[in-house]
């Protein structure tokens, strides 16, 4: 059936407001995309940043972690048939564990020695992808279900809710890790040891305890990051690098060792891709990255919020 | 009995059996054909699998009858993984792992060949060098056919039995081009990874159908590795475009179609991008993938046609066999026929190709029998399986519509089993 047609100053005014309404709903575009995008980088990096803020430890497997997670959680759901939420639990424990027994059996040997700490990680994270590639996990199949299907209509922006709850849980786990830092014993331990780790341990705080919690933080946060982006596209073994970039990226911007910096830098970077993508070319998001690194590095070394290279000079 | 008299039996009852010229099977020696190409690869894997069905079928009726031989040989395959679908193998390596190949297990020829046009194209001498009749069914480079004509005496040993980039850059321009015919749609924006062969394919879709009167309001070559492509998507929403043409093989790829879909974007989606082009794909995707376009490339490869009858029947033995769905379907359909053009090149030669391959190319270029992607004849002018619209006088390429869950063939005419839906948000 035909629309009934409209009567002629009603037709002429919604032809008069359509280009500002177009206007409008590209600006709520560019605001929605731009906070899901940072919030996506945020949630990659947060996990990385928490680790070497506490212990300096530079988990370059935190890639490999993401990646091993999605797929562990795929591997429960689809061959051992579990649920997901506890397929999904069942993945942050183990790569949880996987990090805390990777501190006590590689990285205590090695603390200190910054760039051999470097090379075991990215070692880690190679054997991880390249054995995952090895058994066959590429190839595009390995997709894990969005929490809730659907999309939804903000001022006039359909959003998939999976990206609308990708925004409340990254914004649930930093306050969470916020409250963990300043409301629990653990949280304490994690903060002194960050702030000064000798006088730390002048109070009976173990250094090692510590460290190898935060690097099973952080890893478990690394497959809460997969579980709530891996199911907007798909699995693949490539991803274990770029994930590392992109958190990296963060990282440096923001300030390594910081978790309020990997929040900003992720804004940053978030933002600046969205408006690179929507005002000059989609095939610059990459340059913006690489730039903006570049960029941070020269004026400010240690990143917006990092205090490492700052440090160091003062002493 | 003595043991004597038990050999003497044994000879005796062989020597009847060639008298009458009845073929002693297992005794036969087999026709190896050898399989040099990269398993690392999907697509690979699954034209290995392919090509052990035709084999077992062929074996199951005592081999292919070689008249000159008087006797039926098996067939048994032969492999060497090239690697040159892996990340950063130099072509140096897959051409050793050919000419391996090649000079240990003396295959009489060889089938699907090197994944990598590259490591292909350098093939081409090697194939040369030892007059190795070659039934090639996956890269897709036009370049074979520029070294092929360049030396139509030195290189006929190579024949492409499946398609070509060109043949399939047409038919997915016909295919978008269908959108204005049915629907007056002309407003054309493409979305390509920055890659060389993606850009190619872009181009080639674009120039095709600026000529059937579309006009291109955007092109986004994007970065590996782009993982939102909400921007993209609003520039093409904006832009006014009424089919977006997204070509690629990265990892995040699938974000795209989600993002379409999700963001309910007003255009049509024709996708470039093979792993979407399977059954397998509803089943990791599902209804993100409902009204994309897809077109996996010899007709029937991807699911049946009901008018490509072989085509029916490839699926079936597949389920039967149990073989695990098809992540990559591309050609693989393509490596089971040409088994079978093999089969009927010998046994209309009577002799197997490295008996005598100057002569037996003459046999590969009268080919003309049934396949799954329709009937299977080869241009004698480059050695290239023909492929047009009507199924009945050559092969086809076959486009297919995802609807709830089925691939539904929506081009060409003929064998188009519905038309082109429009997605319900789309005007």
């Amino acid at each position: 059936m035909e629309s009934p047609a409209l009567p002629g100053f009603q037709e002429n005014a919604l032809k008069a407001f359509a280009p500002q309404r177009a206007v409008r709903e590209g600006q709520v575009e560019i605001i929605i995309y731009g906070v899901t995008n940072s919030v996506s980088l945020a949630l990659m990096a947060i996990g990385f940043s928490l680790t070497f803020g506490i212990s300096g430890l530079p988990n370059f497997a935190h890639g490999a972690f993401y990646l091993l997670g999605g797929i562990l959680t795929w591997v429960f759901m689809n061959q051992l048939g579990l649920p997901y939420l506890v397929s999904a639990l069942l993945s942050v424990l183990l790569i949880g564990a996987l990090g805390f027994f990777l501190y006590w059996g590689l990285m205590l040997r090695l603390r200190g020695l910054a760039i051999n700490e470097v090379i075991a990680t990215l070692a880690v994270a190679i054997v991880i992808i390249e054995v995952l590639r090895w058994m066959g996990f590429s190839g595009f199949s390995y997709v894990l279900p969005p929490f809730v299907r659907g999309s939804l209509n903000i001022g006039g922006v359909w959003v998939d809710i999976q990206r609308l709850l990708l925004v409340g849980i990254g914004a649930l786990l930093v306050v969470l890790l916020y409250l963990f830092t300043r409301r629990t014993r653990t949280g304490f331990s994690f903060r002194a040891i960050a702030q000064n780790e000798r006088t730390a341990i002048a109070v009976g705080i173990d250094p090692d305890w510590t460290a190898a919690l935060s690097l099973a933080m952080g890893s478990a946060l690394a497959v809460v990051a997969g579980l709530t982006i891996l199911p907007l596209g798909a699995i693949d073994t490539e991803m274990g690098y770029d994930i590392l970039l992109y958190a990296l990226a963060v990282g440096i911007i923001g300030g390594l060792e910081s978790i309020p910096g990997a929040v900003l830098g992720s804004f940053i970077l978030g933002f600046s891709q969205v408006l690179v993508a929507t005002f000059l070319r989609a095939q610059w998001q990459t340059v913006v990255t690489l730039a903006a690194i570049v960029l941070i590095l020269a004026v400010k070394p240690s990143g917006i919020l990092g205090k490492y290279k700052e440090l160091e000079e003062r002493v | 009995m003595k043991r004597g008299s038990w050999l003497r039996i044994a000879v005796g009852v062989v020597s009847l059996f060639f008298w009458l010229g009845i073929p002693v099977h297992a005794a036969e020696k087999p026709i190896v054909l050898g399989m040099p190409t990269s398993f690392f690869q999907p697509l690979c894997k699954s034209s290995k699998l392919a090509i052990e069905m035709a084999i077992e079928e062929i074996n199951a009726q005592g081999g292919i009858l070689v008249k000159e031989e008087g006797v039926k040989r098996p067939l048994k395959l032969v492999t060497a993984d090239t690697r040159c679908g892996e990340p950063g193998t130099p072509v140096q390596s897959a051409l050793m792992a050919v000419d391996k190949l090649i000079a240990e297990e003396k295959p009489d020829a060889i089938v699907v060949a090197p994944f990598r046009s590259e490591a292909m194209v350098a093939t081409m001498d090697l194939i040369a060098k030892y007059k190795m009749v070659t039934l090639q069914s996956i890269a897709q480079t036009p370049k074979l056919i520029e070294i092929f004509k360049g030396d139509p005496e030195k290189y006929k040993y190579w024949f492409r039995a499946t398609t070509n980039s060109v043949y399939v850059g047409t038919a997915a321009a016909k295919t978008m081009d269908l959108a204005r015919v049915l629907f007056k749609h002309n407003k054309l924006f493409i979305i390509a990874q920055d890659t060389l062969w993606a850009r190619a394919a872009a181009d080639a879709a674009k120039a095709k159908l600026e000529g059937f009167g579309w006009t291109t309001v955007g092109y986004e070559p994007v970065a590996v590795g782009t993982n939102d492509f909400s921007a993209i998507l609003s520039k093409a929403r904006s832009s006014g475009a009424q089919m977006l043409y997204v070509v690629g093989d990265m990892p995040t790829l699938p974000v795209c179609f989600k993002q379409w879909k999700s963001m309910r974007i007003p255009t049509m989606l024709f996708l470039d991008f093979a792993v979407v082009t399977s059954a397998k794909a509803w089943k990791s995707y599902g209804e993100d993938l409902d009204y994309v376009m897809v077109m996996p490339f010899p007709g029937g490869t991807g699911a049946p046609v009901k008018a490509l009858p072989k085509s029916i029947e490839f699926h079936k033995k597949w389920q039967e066999k149990k073989y695990p769905d098809m992540d990559d379907p591309r050609t693989v359909s393509s490596a089971y026929d040409a088994i079978y053009i093999l089969k009927d090149a010998i046994e209309r030669a009577g002799f197997v190709p490295s008996k005598d391959p100057d002569k037996f190319v003459g046999f590969l270029e009268a080919t003309d029998l049934e396949g799954v992607s329709g009937r299977i004849k080869f241009d004698k002018s480059s050695h290239q399986q023909i492929f047009d619209g009507d199924p009945k006088e050559s092969s086809v390429i076959v486009s297919y519509q995802w609807r709830a869950g089925k691939m539904v063939p929506i081009y060409p005419e003929n064998v188009a089993e519905a038309k082109l839906e429009l997605a319900p948000w789309v005007k």
